[in-house]
């Protein structure tokens, strides 16, 4: 019966989400639509392999910097049981869940602020750099999870033979060869998608060239070819490496488990946790204080204006972030307690190849799709916005809440059923409590992530909407820096109060169940 | 003298006191085993004695140097002389039987270790099965394999975790019959963890019988069955 729902569900997803991907890749081909042959030899143009060339240099660098910086990470939260370690875990990923541009802003700001030319960080390695701070958390996830579950005696036996960093290098590292690979890859491809980075760093990619050809010369036919090889590129990536990444509980809110055969001793705990804290500081929290720094340098006035440029746009924003982070959290638990404990190759490649795709391709593909006589209502409305969201961020929604289900024994649902209940009544009553927190977790992230959507957003919004990252990068392009950081500022501290609000009454909840019971 | 020595050794992780206040020794040569239910400790004993863990209180020594002590890891595992044979038996999956077995050989350095390796393979009947990995052997051959990595090193003393607790019983029997022939041919000191009284009464010459976290009785299997303790009658009796 729930393979039945599960179709029904994939169907509805294909529908609204996979079919417009699938309607550009046909018209990039050609097929159904009248591009002429000139825009084809385009692609083989000088310039344009530059630019793909360009483009794949800084998905590797990316890639291999990113996951370099989370295999350290990874054994740093994994091996060595620290103190504080899930709070050091959090702090890690806070670039992952920063809208792009905001750290971008902030990266400028700190070359600004400490009297240095901006020159260096305006440049592919200031890019490079700065999308290697953003995604060395999914590396580190990736990593420590595939580091956490190496069988401890595997660790315990070579050690007995060999002191513990040989014991890494050849034993360990091996092992954690296919979490290496996925991580390099899928950073690669999210690398090569990523546009807002590039765009606010005049970083000439591929991303930043499909936007320019489509939003500025109106050359929807070159647009679409581009943005044709960006989807091979990325579905090739995605099919050589989508059943280890879709298999893997890297994103996991609960309990996790995994014993160490490592123990540190109590210098290398302080010499690792120093050495965490060292990059947490470099990376995230001197750019971020220096943002601040920065936005408040002509005192409040600038903060001031930011405010009241952005204030319109916030109630906005949040009120689609809501509606998308609640759409995302019911497709995202439909499919993964659909799947069970069954494999769906199907339905996870469907949603990784959503994930990573390009959003400035995710947005053409839209509006090609929905720009017609029949979806007009859709593509003249919020719908639109909402859809890009679900396109964007199911994965990460369904793979929070599926791990989450996974740690659930399955005889807990059974037990209700042969006890009397509905197949809805044993969901309802026994399972959906258990996962509670992992509702309210993917729903949180699912907001953030939502509330700093810029790439697909900016091609699809539709009249009379006006969501604050597109307000923001509007202004940006001829607003002073000071300006540009405080609007960033703004934003950052909206989305944060919300999130944080939103956890201390989770917080509250929970004592106050904890104490006084349900009733 | 003591070739393995634990001194009042007491282990908790968190709230769980899991030994408390251990006093063990096992003579060089012996063939020891750890005899207990389930959560009595007998495998925290082997870490401890490996290395992985420290005690909280209490000291370890291997061939009377402390390796163990003020809740420090004063020698590192490698460095114990040891060998680890573990329940789940822990071949590494990437590698074949040979560079199982050829790992610690290489590790240090030593030329001649093909001969070895294949010296120590066809003393356990595992010669032909060199080339294969750990998946593709059958779990007899997996156990040998096993015995086979920790002994190439010649260890003075052999930690041995339930190493026949998941073959059946003609593989048992084999494996069982290796051990005893090790024992005598190499002479090394055994520790060997098990719940089975049976298994423990066949093989050792010491028995350590573990209840919750204590030592419930030491002694030659003989000593123990005409121990008074209600414990031990209850246990062998299971």
């Amino acid at each position: 019966m729930s393979r039945i729902y599960l179709w029904a569900l994939s169907f509805l997803f294909v529908a609204i989400a996979l079919l417009p991907i699938l309607y550009l890749v046909s018209h990039s081909l050609g097929i159904g639509s009248e591009i002429e042959l000139g825009a084809y030899t385009a692609l083989l143009r000088g310039r344009t392999v530059r630019l793909l060339l360009h483009t794949v240099g800084i998905g590797a660098a990316v890639a291999i910097s990113a996951t370099f910086l989370g295999l350290v990470l990874g054994f740093i939260i994994s091996k060595n049981n620290l103190r504080h370690g899930q709070l050091l875990t959090i702090l890690l990923l806070v670039p992952l869940f920063l809208p792009p541009y905001i750290f971008a802003v902030a990266w400028v700001d700190f070359f600004v602020v400490l009297g240095m030319s901006p020159s260096v960080i305006y440049s592919p390695a200031g890019a490079i750099f700065v999308l290697t701070i953003i995604y060395t958390p999914i590396a580190m996830l990736l990593l420590s999870n595939s580091l956490q579950n190496i069988n401890a005696s595997l660790e315990e036996a070579a050690m007995i033979m060999v002191p513990y960093r040989e014991a890494f290098f050849r034993i360990i590292l091996p092992l954690v060869k296919p979490a290496l690979l996925s991580s390099g890859l899928l950073i690669f491809i999210l690398a090569i998608s990523e546009f807002s980075v590039p765009a606010f760093l005049s970083v000439q990619v591929m991303t930043t060239e499909i936007f320019t050809q489509f939003s500025a010369f109106y050359d929807f036919d070159s647009a679409i070819i581009l943005s044709g090889s960006l989807i091979f590129l990325c579905t090739i990536g995605l099919l050589a490496e989508s059943s280890y990444l879709t298999d893997k509980p890297f994103l996991t809110i609960g309990s996790r488990n995994g014993r160490s055969g490592y123990t540190a001793s109590d210098k290398d705990k302080k010499k690792w946790l120093a050495v965490a804290g060292g990059y947490l500081f470099c990376s995230t929290l001197v750019p971020i204080a220096l943002l601040a720094v920065q936005a408040l340098s002509p005192g409040l006035q600038h903060l001031a204006q930011a405010f009241d440029y952005l204030k319109a746009e916030m109630w906005q924003t949040f009120l689609y972030a809501c509606w998308g982070a609640l759409l995302l959290v019911l497709f995202g638990f439909g499919f993964s307690y659909l799947k069970g404990r069954k494999t769906a190759r199907a339905v996870d490649f469907m949603l990784i190849l959503s994930f990573a795709l390009p959003s400035v391709v995710t947005g053409i593909a839209l509006i090609r799709y929905y720009n017609t006589p029949a979806l007009n209502f859709i593509y003249t409305s919020p719908l639109i916005i909402i859809i890009a969201y679900l396109m964007r961020y199911l994965f990460v929604a369904e793979k929070i809440l599926h791990n989450r289900l996974m740690q659930i024994p399955a005889s807990l649902e059974q037990a209700a059923l042969v006890s009397g209940a509905t197949k809805w009544g044993a969901l309802w009553q026994i399972t959906v409590p258990l996962v509670a927190d992992a509702l309210f977790g993917a729903f949180v992230i699912s907001f953030i992530f939502c509330m700093g959507e810029l790439g697909t957003a900016i091609m699809v919004y539709p009249p009379g909407t006006s969501l604050l990252p597109i307000k923001i990068f509007t202004i940006m392009a001829n607003a002073p820096q000071s300006l540009t950081s405080a609007m960033c500022l703004v934003a950052l501290l909206f989305t944060g109060s919300v999130t944080g609000g939103l956890f201390a009454l989770w917080y509250i909840k929970r004592r106050v169940t904890a104490r006084y019971g349900r009733s | 003298m003591a070739e393995v020595e634990l001194r009042n050794v007491s282990k908790s992780y968190g709230k769980k006191q899991v030994l408390q206040d251990i006093t063990v020794e096992v003579k060089k040569g012996d063939l020891a085993c750890l005899l207990g239910s389930s959560g009595s400790g007998k495998t925290t004993i082997l870490k401890l004695l490996a290395g992985f863990e420290a005690p909280d209180s209490g000291e370890i020594s291997i061939g009377g140097e402390v390796v163990s002590g003020n809740g420090k890891v004063t020698v590192a595992p490698h460095k114990r002389g040891i060998g680890y044979i573990f329940q789940d038996l822990a071949l590494w999956p990437h590698m074949t039987a040979f560079e199982n077995i050829a790992f610690g050989l290489k590790a240090r350095k030593e030329p001649d270790y093909r001969i070895k390796v294949q010296e120590t393979a066809e003393w356990l009947g595992v010669k032909d099965s060199l080339d294969k990995y750990p998946s593709q052997l059958s779990g007899g051959q997996q156990q040998l394999v096993a015995i086979g990595r920790s002994l190439v090193l010649q260890p003075r003393v052999l930690l041995m975790d339930e190493p026949l607790a998941n073959l059946d019983v003609k593989l048992k029997k084999v494996v069982r019959e290796k051990i005893i022939e090790l024992k005598e041919a190499l002479g090394i000191t055994i520790i060997y963890v098990s719940h089975d009284h049976r298994e423990a009464f066949s093989l050792a010459s010491q028995l350590i019988i573990l209840n919750g976290a204590s030592v419930e009785a030491i002694g030659t299997p003989e000593e123990i069955r005409q121990s008074d303790s209600a414990f031990i009658k209850y246990f062998i009796e299971l």
